[in-house]
């Protein structure tokens, strides 16, 4: 009976269908072609409702009706059908932005294109796009904080979907935001990457950087309005579009540290030749030492020098430093490592070094 | 999706319509009408009011109340009075919430196949045992009138459900 029910007809319970198939069966009048619309109908339903969890989409028709069974006298027992109540699914406005990161992003200082990642969602009931926006250093800045400026290379891209991760060019690269022009559109519960990227000033070391970047919808009226605010035929499917708790708008906050690095150097003697070729320590045996520099963290090293005197009772073999495998002259010059004579030293200037990185000096000395 | 139908169950289905409609309009001695209203807040004198209209602001999460209002416009007593109302498709019956003077009401929690009362209502899990299915998970109300609506008079029984 209640498959002939016009309420029935928008059902997508999966109980009520296959009820209605048994009716079917059993009720060999009943020609299933006049049910199959009903299937049909019910499955394409279905498909959406299992995809959904932010709730039903705007624009959704919802319709009630009732039957009513009455004996009067002795007529036999008669069905009677309301009207169908019928009204529209409203759009609510709900973007919601969250930072990615975990933890502060390391960048040098002054530094360039290093990138924050958030993600951006629409918990709303329907397709909208989204303005985005971005302030760098918002006010009150705490102590020690600084204010990230807009990447030389771009302010805020989207993600392509093409590789994972900011690309900022190639045949992945992501895409450039800009205002006005591509706001990115999100059905609802979906979701979108975006990057913000920025350049670093000259600042202390460890100083954060705080960026905020604002989501907002682009239904007219609706960003910054009142939560409950329901514009008139802005909503998906032409009915109202409702801003939500959060004024139809999303913020979240990212930090960078600035530089941050670690320098640890150790030295080891990596080998022993002695006089009869073997590798005893006695006078007139050669030593290689070796050192490892390593630069962790994030930053540059500005000036790196690694000096080392050599050990009392050792006479240093002329022309023995090697840097990274490389060999080096003793003197003065731009080769970058030179024997200091008068101080029995032997000197790398390795310039500007960005980290992480490995340096590997060596050199040789004789056992007086 | 486009699908053909012969003519014939066209003009049968045309023809069917139009008898129910012509007979419900002429001779049907109980009449019954749905509405369905949200409850919005409104200040007034200084007060704040609860007052029903339309669903205006309907969004996911919204509770709507639908009222099912029935009339014996016929010069007879009417007896066995049984109303079905299906729980609309994307709203989630709100538990407790089915209300009705003089009458006895059970829910379906499977397509309007068994009724019983709210306690009783049993659904198998995906772990195969029967549980007593939850508010949200009934399909059907169906309330029963307890002895005869006299002639002109009327009745009215209801529920709540939320916007999924």
């Amino acid at each position: 009976m209640y498959c002939s029910d016009k309420s029935t007809v928008h059902s997508v319970n999966p109980q009520q269908i296959s009820a209605c198939r048994s009716v079917a069966r059993v009720r060999q009048k009943f020609d299933v072609r006049t049910l199959l619309p009903v299937i049909c109908a019910g499955l394409l339903l279905l498909v959406p409702q299992l995809c959904r969890a932010v709730g039903t989409p705007a624009g959704t028709i919802i319709s009630n009706s009732a039957t009513l069974n009455y004996v009067i006298g002795i007529s036999p027992p008669s069905t009677t059908t309301s009207n169908t109540a019928l009204f529209r699914v409203d759009e609510i406005l709900s973007p919601v932005l969250t930072w990615q990161d975990g933890a502060s992003v390391s960048v040098n200082s002054p530094g360039s294109n290093d990138v924050l990642t958030f993600l951006l969602s629409n918990s709303g009931n329907g397709t909208e796009a989204f303005g985005l926006t971005r302030t760098n250093g918002p006010t009150p800045l705490p102590l020690g904080n600084y204010a990230p400026l807009n990447g030389s290379i771009g302010s805020i891209y989207l993600e392509s979907g093409l590789l994972a991760g900011f690309q900022a060019s190639g045949p992945s690269a992501d895409t450039i935001y800009v205002a006005g022009t591509n706001e990115p559109v999100l059905a609802p519960d979906a979701s979108m990457t975006i990057y913000v990227v920025s350049d670093t000033p000259g600042v202390a070391s460890n100083a954060h950087g705080v960026v905020v970047l604002g989501a907002a919808s682009m239904t007219v009226g609706a960003a910054g309005a009142a939560p409950g605010t329901a514009l008139a035929g802005l909503g998906q499917g032409g009915g109202y579009a409702v801003v939500g708790g959060a004024r139809a708008q999303a913020n979240a906050t990212g930090n960078y540290v600035a530089s941050g690095m670690g320098f640890v150097m150790n030295k080891t003697v990596l080998a022993v030749l002695d006089t009869q070729g073997t590798a005893v320590v006695m006078p007139g045996a050669v030593l290689t030492y070796q050192i490892v520099a390593t630069l962790s963290g994030a930053g540059t090293a500005s000036n790196l020098m690694v000096t080392d005197p050599l050990p009392i009772n050792t006479t240093y073999v002329p022309g023995s430093i090697m840097l990274n495998g490389v060999s080096k002259t003793d003197a003065a010059d731009a080769d970058q490592a030179q024997f200091i004579g008068a101080t029995q030293t032997v000197s790398v200037s390795l310039g500007n070094v960005a980290a992480p990185a490995n340096t590997v000096i060596t050199f040789r000395a004789t056992i007086n | 999706m486009k699908t053909r139908y012969p003519l014939p169950v066209f003009i049968l289905f045309a023809a069917l319509c139009s008898y129910a409609f012509n007979t419900q309009a002429a001779t049907a001695p109980i009449k019954v009408s749905s509405l369905a209203e949200v409850e919005v807040e409104v200040v007034e004198s200084g007060k704040k009011i609860i007052r029903r209209g339309t669903p205006d602001k309907a969004v996911p999460g919204t509770e709507v109340i639908f009222t099912d209002t029935f009339e014996n416009v016929s010069d007879k007593a009417a007896g066995d009075i049984v109303i079905n109302n299906p729980i609309p498709e994307n709203m989630k019956y709100k538990g407790g919430s089915a209300f009705c003077t003089n009458c006895a009401i059970v829910f379906s929690a499977d397509g309007g196949k068994t009724f019983d009362v709210a306690e009783n209502l049993k659904l198998r899990g995906a772990d195969g045992k029967l549980h007593t299915a939850l508010p949200g998970q009934y399909t059907h109300i169906r309330w029963s009138y307890q002895g005869q609506l006299a002639a002109g008079k009327s009745g009215e029984v209801g529920f709540r459900a939320v916007i999924n």
